[in-house]
């Protein structure tokens, strides 16, 4: 099963404005209008978990597991950001998750996130996306981290609740079947 | 003058309980088994012993009880192997029967028999009849000389592709589908790909790459499906939504060994797809093959194998390990019913000569093990819910008798039976509990850090029983053994105290009161040669045969034919219609299987098995002095 994924594009510069790939990211991603830019990062994951990309390098880096991955756009405007995002959304897989922290919102979208939610009145700020993203796909977080999870945006504010009932549900299969196959011969049996 | 009957069928229910069949009845459920009733005879009170399938059917081809024909519980024990119970094996097919069979008897006169899916049957010793495989519980399957509850099946068992981990088949996901040709119209359609392994094949098959693709119809969500062989939609195997099942699809696979390819002929269900495309479920109906379970191998050229899927086991074994529904499983009886009708119905038509046909079907008694604890479920919801699903399944089984009386015509004279019925599950006698309490079996509880064992705490599996330090081994249904050393590997016991053992054992099981219920769950305790009586006792018997109180079964096996516990008995059905046979006529004496055999033998002037052992049911008849 492909690992999950998080990529944070910033675009302190950008307005999310008019644009056929912007337009493509708000379609099935959740937008916080009321967002505080700041430091996104802020000691809240280590270095070395963080993987510094040019959007030109997302496809590979994909391809090649990145946790996450850090794509700063510098003072991109509005159309650099949707040139950057063409690339970035060819490149995302199904099990990528993508935060845009743009001048005016935070837009997050793909694995996790609720395609239908539209946009989210809750106040958003830059600390709450590294928190909010590790929730959704397992890369490790410092303790320095103290921003909130943006349940608003996700599937299910229980995410991990339901992985977690997932996986006891498939073991208690997998134990259902082992002790299947180790009966004695006073236990039930389901053959004939 | 008497009509005697020009041939002779029998249509075999495993497991279908009589009180049950006749409350379906009354209901008016079952009109196919009302109007057999109506116009045959049906005998209540159906023996046998042991309450299991390979026993039973064998006496049911035979005519000759369990101590004769040579199979006397559901595992047969292989001479020289330990007699530790996991390595019996299960007792299925022709080669371990020391008893003629009624076809084979038939056959030697030169009359054409037809066998299909008959437990025992397989492989096949007749020169003019035709046999489909029968050498388990259900068709183009083998149990013989497997442990535990193995298998192997023309071409392979079912699967299932999803995004939920099961004990079975592949773990997927979608992803955005890239290098496809022909995609259907859609907005950014996903796709996945997986590696099908092919499961307890008859001969192991190559793996083949498979191809999802999923695509939103509308814009509420992804629900539409395609199977694909390759990245060409235009080649896909089917397109189904949500729910749905897809027509029957025929496929090459590659055998191993050689090389060749056999048809393959699957179905598969849609039962989950998410709008997101997060969560999906796909289940794969077993690979049903086209050839090499048929004798002789011309005769599958009969039978057009490119509509129906076998379904073994009807998907009991997807239910448990939750990836089917109670509705799915219903379906799949249907399928597989459909099978067998169409190969019955084929076979008949093209050998419209045949003198003898027997066939077996196997959903009841799958659905018993499944649901029948529900039926006793004091929730009432549960219990409703098991009722309906056994009404549906007994009324897949009478549309099959509907069709196939009408294939028999008048002058056949019909028997229906089955071999078992079954109770709900009670207490569960340990047994090597009972005889390690008298300081003859040595078993200790696991005490294992081993991650997998702990799990096998919790389900009751939690002991380890030493051979080498028992002189009596609990070994299959109803059997205990003297471990004698000169007889068995690690055997401990001397010659000269096997009858002291053997009444230590009786003593043991008698004595032993249940934890549970500080009740005695043994029924009966006697010597193998007591056993005899009842028809036990044979080559393949323990050393002390025992049977359990009706309340303290594991559904059947263990038992007296005279058990009730709850909604259940271990009752078999027996009903004759036909040529000289009373109609509306309701027998309630005790007959056993064994007089089957002799009855259509007689009611037919056809000659006897060598073997049989069974009387006439005489009383059945409007004229029963046929020989005057």
């Amino acid at each position: 099963m492909a690992e999950k994924k998080a990529l944070i594009v910033l675009a302190p510069a950008a307005e999310l404005g008019a644009g056929a790939s912007i337009e493509k990211l708000l379609k099935k991603g959740v937008k916080f209008a009321n967002f505080a830019a700041g430091d996104v990062i802020d000691a809240a994951v280590a270095a070395e978990t963080v993987t510094a990309l040019q959007p030109q390098d997302v496809a590979a880096a994909i391809e090649n597991g990145v946790a996450l991955g850090l794509i700063d756009l510098g003072n991109a405007d509005t159309a650099a950001l949707d040139a950057a995002l063409a690339a970035i959304l060819d490149a995302a897989d199904r099990k990528t998750v993508i935060a845009v922290a743009a001048k005016n919102a935070l837009v997050l979208q793909g694995s996790g996130i609720n395609a239908k939610a539209g946009s989210v009145d809750r106040a958003a700020c830059a600390k709450d996306i590294v928190p909010t993203l590790a929730y959704i796909t397992d890369f490790p977080i410092t303790t320095e981290c103290c921003g909130a999870i943006l349940y608003q945006a996700l599937k299910s504010a229980n995410m991990k609740l339901d992985e977690t009932t997932k996986l006891k549900e498939a073991l208690i299969r997998m134990e259902g079947a082992l002790a299947r196959d180790n009966r004695e011969p006073w236990d039930k049996h389901d053959c004939a | 003058m008497t009509v005697k009957a020009k041939r002779a069928a029998l249509l075999g229910f495993d497991c279908a309980i009589p009180k049950r069949l006749e409350a379906l009845v009354a209901e008016g459920a079952l009109p196919n088994f009302k109007k057999f009733m109506e116009t045959g005879s049906y005998m209540t009170e159906g023996y046998n012993l042991p309450t299991v399938t390979p026993p039973s059917w064998a006496t049911i081809c035979t005519g000759a009880y369990p101590r004769t024909h040579g199979v006397e519980d559901y595992y047969y024990y292989v001479e020289g192997r330990s007699l530790e119970h996991k390595q019996t094996v299960q007792a299925f097919g022709s080669e371990i029967l020391t008893a003629q069979t009624i076809w084979d008897r038939w056959d030697k006169d030169g009359k054409k028999c037809i066998v299909v899916n008959y437990p025992m049957a397989w492989p096949s010793k007749m020169k003019n009849g035709v046999m489909v495989m029968g050498e388990g519980i259900s068709p183009a399957e083998t149990r013989w000389m497997e442990e535990g509850n193995a298998h192997r099946e023309f071409l392979a068992s079912e699967s299932v592709i999803s995004s939920d981990f099961f004990p079975m088949g592949v773990q997927a996901s979608f992803d955005k589908a890239r290098g496809w040709a022909n995609l259907p119209e859609c907005d950014e359609p996903l796709e996945f790909t997986v590696d099908m392994a092919f499961k307890e094949s008859m001969s192991p098959l190559e793996n083949q790459t498979w191809y999802g693709l999923c695509w939103e119809s509308g814009d509420d969500g992804f629900d539409t499906f395609a199977l694909c062989p390759e990245k060409d939609y235009s080649k896909a195997f089917f397109t189904i939504t949500t729910g749905k099942w897809s027509a029957p699809v025929v496929h090459d696979f590659t055998v191993k060994e050689d090389g060749r390819n056999e048809k393959g002929t699957f179905r598969c269900k849609l039962i989950s797809l998410s709008d997101d495309a997060e969560e999906f479920k796909l289940y794969i109906t077993g690979i049903s093959g086209h050839r090499g379970f048929i004798a002789p191998a011309e005769a599958a050229g009969d039978i057009d194998f490119s509509h129906d899927v076998i379904a073994n086991d009807i998907g009991l074994v997807g239910f448990m390990h939750g990836i089917l529904d109670m509705d799915t499983v219903v379906e799949l009886a249907q399928f597989h019913s459909d099978w067998l009708v169409r190969v019955a119905s084929s076979l008949l038509t093209s050998n419209a000569d045949w003198d003898l046909f027997y066939m077996h079907s196997h959903p009841i008694d799958w659905f018993y093990h499944g649901w029948l604890g529900d039926m006793d479920s004091k929730d009432e919801e549960v219990r409703n819910r098991a009722y309906d699903m056994e009404r549906k399944i007994y009324q897949i089984e009478d549309r099959m008798l509907g069709k196939m009386m009408e294939i028999f015509g008048d002058e056949t004279l019909v028997c229906l039976c089955s071999d078992h019925g079954a109770t709900p599950i009670g207490p569960i006698l340990n047994t090597a509990e009972a005889l390690k309490a008298k300081g003859l079996c040595h078993y200790e509880p696991k005490n294992s850090e081993n991650y997998w064992e702990i799990y096998e705490e919790t389900e009751g599996f939690n002991y380890v029983l030493d051979v080498s330090k028992s002189v009596a081994v609990p070994q299959r249904y109803m059997f205990v053994y003297v471990n004698l050393k000169d007889k068995y590997p690690g055997g401990i016991v001397e010659a000269e105290d096997y009858e002291k053992v053997r009444d230590q054992i009786i003593d043991a099981l008698l004595d032993f009161k249940h934890p549970d219920t500080g009740e005695r769950p043994v029924l009966l305790a006697v010597r193998k040669e007591d056993a005899t009586v009842f028809g036990m006792g044979g080559a393949q018997a323990g050393d002390v045969v025992y049977a359990l109180k009706p309340e303290y079964m594991a559904e059947h096996g263990y038992g007296f034919p005279t058990g009730e516990s709850g909604c259940g008995s271990l009752k078999n059905i027996l009903l004759f219609k036909g040529p000289n046979i009373k109609k509306n006529f309701k027998y309630e004496r005790p007959r056993w299987l064994a007089d089957i055999v002799p009855t259509i033998c007689y009611a037919t002037g056809n000659p006897i098995p060598d073997d049989a052992e069974g009387g006439i049911m005489y009383q059945i008849m409007e004229d029963p002095n046929l020989v005057k």
